[in-house]
């Protein structure tokens, strides 16, 4: 790293704040994966024939499949049979009321800064909490569905309301779709549901929390969210990990389908422990994030601020079916130390009028590698198809990468699409400049960097936008030279 | 307010300024004049504290030594540059980095940050007389900005931080006469007897506007020549060659 | 496919003479028919349909003779003059300053076959030129030509379903100018395939421009490999015109090897019928305060496929690189198609890089405000508008009407 601002590089060291390990009891699998495996999720879930058939389904596909290669990313190969596919705290058989959740469960969620109280929790914010295999609280439960909104763990939602998972469930990324939702299909046990009946506008933002704790353990988590016609609902998704020296993998899987009209805010603050800064340890976040506008005039929105994980490989997509429809995509990734990030997005314009924005927006610092890679795909049928891309590289440091990879494919003679994309540095000027003005060198360098993503920002709900911004500034201590 | 003793510049030991000395004292306004080359910018980024020189000799700043402090801190002590060339920061408005470098300044003075309402009317009467549109406010610090817009929020910026010491690095350059006018009212509402000024300049014509008490020739790095306004006129009749004779 | 790999690996043993480049030319059909011709499934092949190069087998190229009065109206005036008959030089139709010759009596120099060595093997139709080129040109310049060298490439009915597998060196020397013209011409209606590789050697401070002109007829297959590598304060320009041909593919690999160079790549390309016209670029600035530009426009008409991939890649040290890459595509017909992919890959920090690509159609309110004004072919004087930013850059009348005429599209 570069020495030109010796007083910032000794701002470094702020460790990763969540990388603390809980003694939980937990109820696991022994490592390796084979049909067994399999089996057992599905037994332990007590889940109905139809999922355990789609699942087995979806393990034969996965062992015809070979690991993706194409992606900006270089990691040592994975092996599968080395991992715990579930593990899951021990729990009462049902729980009434958070009362019953094992109190240092709720500590956990307390350290993380996530209260599942509902006394203490944030006024406007459901939350489902997810701790390494299984979601363990969901707030608000009651009060959403008197509105006859469904917000519940996965496995809660297969016995509940299997016609809604067996009509929905692999509609929008299948399981053949990739290795990693092949491996998720198989093996995901447990996950986030969300069901917004016709007309009704969610009262509050839903999230989820997931956290990754025990040791060896891949997270296969996997959300539906399903708004029906006029619906609206936004979603935050939160993550966290201990620091440990192994890589973990965790590979989920989101749908999203929107029906006429619905709209759907899909935010994600992914703060997976990235490894230390030699690049040891840290998640493998190879995740499959897809919706659907199914019904006319209805909207998926994407906004992700992606500071964690050792190698981030995602692409949150939007297939534009219904007619009118939009997509976005808003990122900012930040890769420090050694992180890899090769994200980005696939619009795919069905419908006619759809239009898409792709805002996106790479630090990479360090011996950081961050890609962007996209897809803008206008179908014959698509007319009067809108797409904007903009991707920006922001780079501190000399020995980092940041890589632009984007598809354009149109077939269709009345589309617009636009790509544009540039990347500068911190120049020395500028922060000379600010510290001229009187702002400190960290701060100055926050100013810019929050300069850099406030597009994206803006899209993010407030409590988000404020966590976001200092993640932010963690990621980055000492980044700059 | 400030006095510079034996000030040596070097970068890559190319030496820039070579034992140059000024005192000015609170209500002055000094001109520094010369040739291209003469190390004039280079005095105005060394009293800012821009990296990339090696520098020796003292510079005392309200009892302060200044060579000690980092950028922000002499900023803060109320020193403030007008820069040249000033920076586009693209995504930070003007008005978010007028507030953060003025609540910077309070917080190193002990007061509170500023309340946003008074801060805003403030800015909105101050806008006013750099003629910049309010829009300005919200566009992004000088990104598309001309040369005239990007030296008038220079302007604007000081009149909101109300420094001490104010340092012109070449302001005239590249304006137009009405322009030059906006700029030189900024800064003559702003001439107290509490409050100093160094206007770096290479014309003459800028000291039509900003009157100074004294004006030094720099040469070589050193001050070659000091007096009046008046010497401003004769570098103006008879350019720096003289110098080279005296 | 089998089929036709075969037939090349036949090609080669019975065709292919033993010369000094023998090992490497065993290495280069080993590793062609190892790989086959390029599916989709290769990245930078993605979107172009090889069909008929995995289908039909091309026999090689005969010699053959020229009728003045077809080639006269073709020579370009004040120009070196340099005639390619089905891959193989015409010395009596030449006129060239020193140092121009051809390939064949040359393959004995070791700096040649150096060159020729360094090719890579792994692209499937860069291997396969390397086993079975038999000819091509050798130009070395080390003053500044008074006048541009202007190559006719001719293909006539006796190459009708042959191949001809070219190989072209052109080397600059330091201070050294020259200006290259080009020019691809079928004297044919049927089908042939051509698959040329170009070394475009500049050394210090040369300056090198290159014109590229492609006009083979509808059936002719056209596949065009350029290597370039610039030493410190070359300055290269390149300029090509794409119209002719069913299917044409070029790939243009460059490389900075000296700092303060410049690269300048721009091209224009109307792909109509069903051509399928594919442009690829890889800007390698692996040394720091190199400049480089790529500027292309293209449209895409009636059923054809039109595909760009311009890549600059910036290595670490590759500091104060400046580099630029702007695409104008419009796609005029519901059955064409435009495939864009400009890329980054940037591992240095002090650079200046950005790229803007936009893909849309004539504007409705241009075209309506023309017709307001009574003018009945409002679409032609449109795109003839879009393609004359390009046309303007050719410096010769003569040029610039015969490849104006290339893009006229009708009304």
């Amino acid at each position: 790293m570069s020495t030109e601002n010796p007083e910032l590089t000794a701002l470094l060291n702020q460790n990763y704040q969540h990388g603390f390990v809980s003694d939980i009891d937990a109820d696991s699998l022994p490592p390796g994966l084979n049909e067994d495996t399999v089996r057992a999720i599905s037994l332990k879930k007590n889940e109905p024939e139809f999922m355990l058939a789609w699942r087995l389904k979806a393990y034969h596909h996965w062992l015809t499949m070979v690991e993706p290669v194409w992606a900006h990313v270089a990691y040592p190969k994975i092996d599968y049979q080395q991992m715990v596919y579930y593990s899951a705290p021990k729990l009462k058989p049902t729980l009434n009321s958070l009362d019953e959740v094992d109190p240092e469960l709720l500590r956990v969620y307390e350290k993380l800064g996530i209260s599942l109280n509902e006394q203490k929790k944030l006024a406007n914010v459901a939350v489902d909490a997810v701790f390494d295999s299984i979601s363990v609280a969901t707030t608000f439960k009651d009060k959403l569905l008197s509105m006859g909104v469904i917000f519940c763990s996965f496995s809660e939602a297969v016995q509940k309301y299997p016609e809604l998972i067996q009509k929905y469930l692999g509609s929008i990324v299948p399981y053949t779709d990739n290795f990693f939702a092949a491996l998720n299909a198989a093996v995901f046990s447990d996950g986030s549901f969300v069901y917004i009946p016709k007309g009704v506008r969610c009262p509050m933002e839903l999230s989820t929390y997931f956290r990754i704790n025990a040791a060896s353990t891949g997270q296969f988590e996997r959300t539906l969210i399903i708004a029906d016609d006029d619906a609206y609902v936004s979603y935050l998704e939160g993550c966290t990990a201990p620091m440990r020296d192994e890589n973990q993998l965790h590979a989920a899987v989101v749908e999203i389908i929107a029906l006429d009209r619905a709209t759907v805010k899909y935010s994600t603050v992914q703060n997976w422990y990235p490894g230390d800064k030699e690049g040891k340890g840290g998640i493998y976040n190879f995740v499959t994030k897809r919706g659907a506008c199914r019904g006319v005039k209805s909207k998926i929105s994407w906004t992700q601020v992606e500071t964690g994980s050792a190698i981030t490989w995602k692409y949150p997509s939007v297939v534009l079916q219904g007619d009118d429809s939009v997509g976005e995509f808003y990122s900012v990734a930040v890769t420090n130390n050694y992180q890899q990030a090769d994200t980005g997005t696939k619009m795919i314009h069905i419908g006619k009028n759809t239009s898409s924005t792709i805002i996106s927006k790479g630090i990479s610092a360090g011996f950081g590698q961050n890609a962007y890679r996209g897809l803008v795909r206008i179908n014959p049928g698509a007319t009067n198809a809108r797409n904007y891309t903009q991707c920006d590289s922001l780079l501190m440091g000399d020995r980092c990468g940041a890589h632009t990879f984007p598809y354009i494919e149109v077939k269709n003679p009345t589309a617009q699409v636009e790509h544009e994309a540039t990347t500068s540095k911190i120049g020395a000027d500028q922060l000379f400049f600010c510290q001229q003005r009187g702002l400190s060198a960290e701060d100055a360098v926050n100013l810019i960097v929050n300069g850099f993503c406030r597009e994206v920002f803006r899209e993010l709900p407030m409590e988000f936008a404020v966590e976001a911004q200092k993640l932010l500034g963690v990621s980055l201590e000492g980044s700059v030279g | 307010m400030l006095t510079i003793k034996d000030l040596h510049a070097s970068v890559d030991n190319k030496a820039i300024l070579q034992g140059l000395n000024l005192t000015i004292k609170p209500g002055e306004v000094h001109a520094i004049m010369g040739p291209n080359g003469s190390g004039k910018s280079t005095l105005g980024n060394v009293l800012a504290g821009r990296e990339g020189y090696e520098v020796s000799g003292s510079v005392t700043y309200h009892n302060q030594d200044l060579l000690s402090l980092a950028p922000e801190l002499r900023a803060q002590a109320g020193l403030f540059l007008a820069f040249q060339y000033p920076i586009e920061i693209p995504g930070v408005s003007n008005v978010y980095l007028l507030k953060a470098a003025l609540n910077a300044k309070r917080k190193a003075q002990g007061l509170p940050e500023v309340d946003a309402m008074d801060f805003l009317s403030s800015v909105k009467e101050k806008i006013k007389a750099v003629d910049l549109d309010q829009d300005f406010l919200y566009r992004s610090v000088n990104e598309g900005f001309s040369g005239g817009e990007k030296k008038r929020n220079e302007i604007l910026q000081m009149l909101i931080l109300e420094p001490s010491l104010i340092i012109l690095d070449e302001t005239d350059s590249g304006l137009d006469i009405d322009a030059l006018k906006v700029v030189a009212d900024g800064v003559n509402s702003l001439r107290s007897p509490d409050r100093s000024f160094i206007v770096i300049t290479h014309y003459q014509r800028l000291l039509d506007y900003i009157v100074p008490d004294f004006v030094h020739v720099l040469a070589n790095g050193k001050i070659v020549a000091s007096g009046g306004k008046e010497l401003a006129l004769k570098l103006e009749d008879q350019g720096y060659g003289w110098l080279d004779n005296a | 496919m089998l089929k036709t790999i075969t037939h090349y690996q036949q090609l080669f043993a019975n065709h292919i003479p033993a010369d000094a480049l023998t090992p490497v030319r065993n290495q280069a059909i080993d590793a062609f028919s190892a790989m086959g011709f390029p599916t989709n499934k290769t990245e930078s092949w993605k979107y172009l349909r090889l069909t008929v190069l995995r289908e039909q087998a091309f026999t090689l190229m005969p010699t053959s003779t020229l009728d003045p009065a077809v080639l006269t109206p073709l020579l370009l005036a004040d120009c070196y003059h340099v005639v390619c008959l089905n891959g193989a030089l015409m010395p009596q139709h030449c006129t060239v300053p020193q140092g121009v010759s051809a390939l064949r009596a040359r393959l004995d120099e070791s700096a040649i076959q150096t060159l020729i060595a360094q090719s890579d093997l792994s692209l499937s139709l860069v291997a396969l030129n390397t086993a079975l080129f038999q000819d091509g040109l050798v130009i070395d310049v080390h003053t500044k030509l008074d006048k541009p060298l202007h190559c006719l490439f001719l293909t006539d009915d006796a190459g009708a379903l042959t191949t001809s597998q070219q190989r072209h060196v052109v080397r600059l020397g330091a201070d050294a100018a020259a200006t290259i013209i080009a020019e691809h011409v079928s004297l044919t209606t049927t089908a042939f395939f051509t698959n040329a590789v170009w070394h475009l050697e500049l050394a210090e401070r040369a300056n090198g421009t290159y014109y590229q002109v492609f006009n083979d007829n509808p059936k002719a297959i056209h596949i065009d490999h350029c290597i370039l590598n610039q030493q410190a304060h070359s300055v290269y320009q390149g300029l090509s015109f794409l119209s002719g041909g069913a299917l044409v593919r070029t790939d243009l690999e460059q490389r900075f090897l000296g700092e303060h160079a410049s690269c300048s790549v721009k091209g224009l390309t109307l792909a109509q019928e069903k051509q399928q016209l594919d442009q690829h670029l890889r800007l390698s600035h692996s040394v720091a305060h190199c400049y480089s530009e790529q500027f292309f426009k293209g449209l895409a008409l009636d059923q054809s496929r039109l595909i760009f991939n311009g890549k600059v890649i910036v290595d670490q040290d590759a500091q104060k690189t400046d580099a630029h890459q702007h695409t104008k595509h419009l796609l005029l017909s519901s059955t064409a198609e435009i495939y864009t992919k400009p890329e980054l890959e940037i591992y240095a920090n002090d650079v200046k890089c950005a790229h803007g690509a936009t893909i849309g159609q004539l504007s409705d309110e241009a075209l309506f405000y023309l017709k307001s004004r009574g003018i009945t072919d409002a679409r032609a004087v449109l795109i003839k508008a879009f393609n004359q930013e390009l046309l303007d850059l050719l410096k010769w009348p003569v040029l610039k009407a015969r490849v104006s005429a290339l893009f006229a599209v009708k009304a």
